[in-house]
């Protein structure tokens, strides 16, 4: 500490010119807006998570439509070699849809599309 | 908050010259300790680190505005710049601030912290990222001016 002996006489000198102004409701505005910000920040905080999380999703989804992408260029193959040898009468579209693998990827394409196209999608996540 | 806000402000008062200024610069000042209150370490610190934030806080606007030269070199009559509040009310309060605003504001902002709050000129130092022989330089100025503005007061009554 620097403390000189005449400080006190400055120190003194100066009271007047660095008193505090008077509390004319300044800390109850800034009250105000730093409550108001924290909740557009945590606002933005859970957009932000939202927007991320449906992110993870799509690219999760997406991981998983393409590895099962294989399967399913299987399945059109194999039928499409088995269309001459069954009558189209038989051919049953039914049993396709029924394929769990099929299904399920017809089911993450829908939900990556709704995700992605949906803005109301936003608002569920 | 409530604790220093008034201080804080009459800080930025006599650093802009303009009350509208500094009560915009201390809500700056106040939303940027919010937002960076996970640095403060020490609670005791708080009064320093929040005259720091408000000290960067003028620089800034300062730099921003290109006011600094302007505010520094013009001499503009208490009257027209200063609140009622903050004015001074007449005698040797005049001189004393007539005293200061001859100052260049990062002398006055010097002398303000450590002969006006009391702080020692290392945090004084820290608090405006001046160096310390440029702090007590600053002091010894201050010193000097009001000195000669009390001599003259005390010849004149």
């Amino acid at each position: 500490m620097m403390h000189m002996p005449d400080d006190d006489k400055f120190h003194g000198l100066l009271a007047g010119y660095v008193a505090p102004a008077e509390e004319d409701g300044f800390s109850d505005i800034m009250m105000a807006e730093i409550d108001a910000q924290s909740v557009q920040a945590s606002a933005a905080k859970h957009a932000l998570l939202r927007r991320l999380a449906l992110y993870a999703a799509a690219f999760i989804g997406g991981i998983i439509a393409a590895l099962q992408l294989p399967k399913l260029l299987g399945l059109f193959q194999g039928a499409q070699t088995s269309l001459p040898e069954l009558p189209v009468s038989e051919l049953s579209l039914a049993e396709l849809s029924f394929n769990p693998a099929l299904m399920m990827v017809a089911g993450m394409t829908g939900f990556i599309l709704w995700a992605a196209l949906d803005s109301r999608a936003s608002e569920l996540f | 908050m409530r604790d220093t806000q008034g201080e804080i402000r009459t800080f930025l008062v006599r650093l802009t010259k303009d009350a509208a200024l500094a009560d915009d610069l201390a809500q700056i000042s106040y939303m940027k300790a919010y937002q960076k209150l996970e640095n403060l370490r020490e609670p005791k610190a708080a009064r320093a680190w929040i005259y720091k934030i408000a000290y960067r806080s003028f620089v800034d606007e300062a730099r921003k505005t290109k006011r600094r030269r302007e505010m520094s070199q013009t001499m503009v009559p208490d009257s027209m710049t200063l609140d009622r509040e903050t004015q001074p009310s007449g005698g040797i309060a005049v001189d004393v601030a007539r005293a200061m605003n001859a100052l260049p504001p990062d002398c006055r902002a010097v002398v303000m912290l450590a002969l006006g709050q009391g702080f020692t000129h290392q945090e004084v130092s820290e608090m405006t990222a001046l160096p310390l022989g440029t702090v007590k330089s600053h002091v010894v100025r201050g010193k000097q001016k009001l000195q000669a503005f009390l001599s003259a007061y005390e010849q004149a009554i």
